[in-house]
């Protein structure tokens, strides 16, 4: 583990390098934005500057980070949940082919039910409280995670499986050595999907549900017809999505599948 | 082996017989392996010899007759090398010693020891699978299994995938291992000369149920048997009517049956 952490960050450097072209096409997008708001009311589209500099006030009285930081709890709570719970159900139901078959249309419901349906039953349930966005995001996040974890196991080469036996691992040891390596590059674009789900859908259940965070600070700027405010907001929201997956998420999946690229 | 005394370990197989569904692939298997011995079961494709492996590996539950495996340690080597892609090949080696519990340092050196007889340097043994030659992995596999001290070694076609050069490396290392102590191998081959070479016995299979058609014994060391031996006993099995009936080769050959009595071959 602490391998992995010192693996990281001296990577780093080389990963941000990596990342010019990345960041040369969000500033393409950035362009974009302000060539459309030029020709658009300021009311429906206002320049990126505007927004940046109403960014920037938000940040700066210190208002952002308090609402920021009350969403990115209930974003993760939700998140880390679902990837406790989605990767270790989702591994099981792989290592049986009659739990995999009966969980097929269960997850095909869950997917099928829109999230707002969901938040509505979380507000009958947990109120005005901090269950009801993180139940909602737990219950989106749940499926990706959870067909991730089961193909994972279900793809495990037999031959493999069979070495294992033959060379009696014993289950924890089959368990580190033989089933996570593996899953592991099914788990990680699951992770990331699913992580991109919990911020949208946290902030969908906060505009509806809560009187804190970035949703409900979203919903003051609506009923203000402050469009400038609802864009630093998103852009708030969007931004820090990107910190963590490209920061986070990223580098560790590249140190873990080391093995993979090396070939 | 009668010297090492009444308690030396034997496989015994008796009246094996396995069946998938109601498709009967193995039918009355009798087998006694003593340690110290090489023994061969050659036969073609789909006559049951994987399947008669993974019996006495314990990979299949045992559904007719009774295999007494009185060997402590056993360790298999497949046809394809089966290494884990995402362990270098030192942990790769030393996979069988960790099930075991034994720690890190130790299990490091002793795969080291095992990897350099085989000819593997660090830079190899740092290297994942994917990264190593085909042969390179071969090494591996068979490295991984030998670092147990198996005394038992099943072989499931486990050469039959390498050029000749190759083979005949492993064969010598096979060989050098057998010699140091008195390890029991079973190994699976189609590869009629590949038996003649290695093993102090070779059973021949034949399919449809599986079974032991003939047995040959070869009392002689393995190690000191020359092509030409090699290749004439081969000669001479491939003459014998049941053989060629096993393999479905057409029209028994002019029968020379004394030909492989000749060259140190005797029908069991």
């Amino acid at each position: 583990m602490i391998g992995i952490v010192r693996q990281w960050l001296v990577g780093l450097p080389a990963y941000l390098w990596g990342g010019w072209g990345a960041i040369a096409s969000l500033l393409l997008l950035l362009a974009s934005w302000e060539f459309a708001s030029q020709w658009l009311d300021p009311l429906a589209l206002p320049d990126p500057r505007t927004v940046l500099a109403t960014l920037h006030g938000l940040l700066t009285d210190g208002n952002a980070w308090s609402e920021l930081g009350v969403t990115g709890r209930r974003a993760l709570s939700g998140f880390a949940l679902s990837l406790g719970v989605g990767s270790a159900l989702g591994m099981l139901a792989g290592l049986s082919m009659t739990a995999a078959m009966m969980a097929r249309p269960w997850v095909t419901v869950l997917v099928g039910t829109p999230p707002i349906g969901w938040l509505v039953l979380a507000m009958l349930w947990f109120g005005a409280s901090d269950g009801t966005p993180v139940f909602t995001v737990f219950v989106a996040c749940f499926p990706p995670i959870f067909i991730g974890a089961m193909q994972g196991v279900r793809t495990l080469d037999g031959q493999l499986r069979e070495m294992a036996q033959a060379f009696a691992l014993p289950p924890l040891q089959r368990l580190f050595d033989l089933y996570l390596p593996h899953v592991l590059s099914y788990l990680f674009p699951a992770w990331i999907t699913a992580l991109g789900v919990s911020w949208k859908v946290v902030v969908m259940a906060e505009l509806l549900a809560t009187a804190d965070g970035v949703g409900a600070a979203l919903a003051v700027t609506r009923s203000q017809l402050d469009t400038a405010g609802s864009l630093a907001w998103i852009v708030a929201v969007v931004g820090s999505l990107l910190a963590v997956e490209y920061l986070l998420l990223e580098p560790v999946k590249r140190e873990v599948e080391r093995w993979r690229t090396l070939a | 082996m009668a010297h090492i005394g009444v308690t030396a370990p034997v496989l015994e197989l008796a009246g094996v017989g396995h069946a998938y569904g109601a498709c009967t692939v193995l039918s009355g298997i009798d087998l006694h392996l003593p340690a110290g011995r090489i023994h061969a079961l050659v036969g073609p494709s789909g006559c049951g010899k994987t399947t008669l492996l993974h019996l006495v590996a314990g990979l299949l539950p045992l559904q007719d007759g009774a295999i007494r495996n009185g060997f402590a340690r056993s360790a298999c080597m497949f046809q394809q090398p089966r290494l884990l892609p995402w362990k270098s090949a030192l942990d790769n080696i030393a996979l069988g010693l960790k099930a075991r519990g034994v720690p890190r340092a130790a299990r490091h050196a002793q795969a080291r020891d095992q990897a350099r007889r085989f000819g593997l340097d660090d830079t190899a043994l740092a290297q994942y699978p994917q990264q190593l030659s085909g042969g390179m992995q071969s090494r591996v596999a068979l490295a991984r299994a030998l670092v147990l001290s198996p005394d038992l070694l099943l072989l499931d076609e486990a050469f039959s995938a390498l050029d000749v050069g190759l083979k005949a490396e492993l064969y010598r290392q096979l060989l050098a291992e057998q010699a140091r102590r008195p390890m029991a191998v079973l190994m699976i081959t189609h590869d009629l000369m590949e038996a003649v070479r290695l093993a102090h016995a070779v059973w021949v299979m034949a399919p449809e149920p599986g079974r032991i058609a003939t047995g040959f014994r070869f009392d002689d060391a393995p190690a000191q048997r020359t092509d030409a031996q090699v290749y004439a006993r081969t000669a001479g099995l491939l003459d014998d009517a049941t053989v060629r009936a096993s393999f479905g080769l057409d029209a028994p050959a002019p029968a020379a049956p004394l030909a492989l009595a000749a060259v140190g071959g005797l029908r069991c």
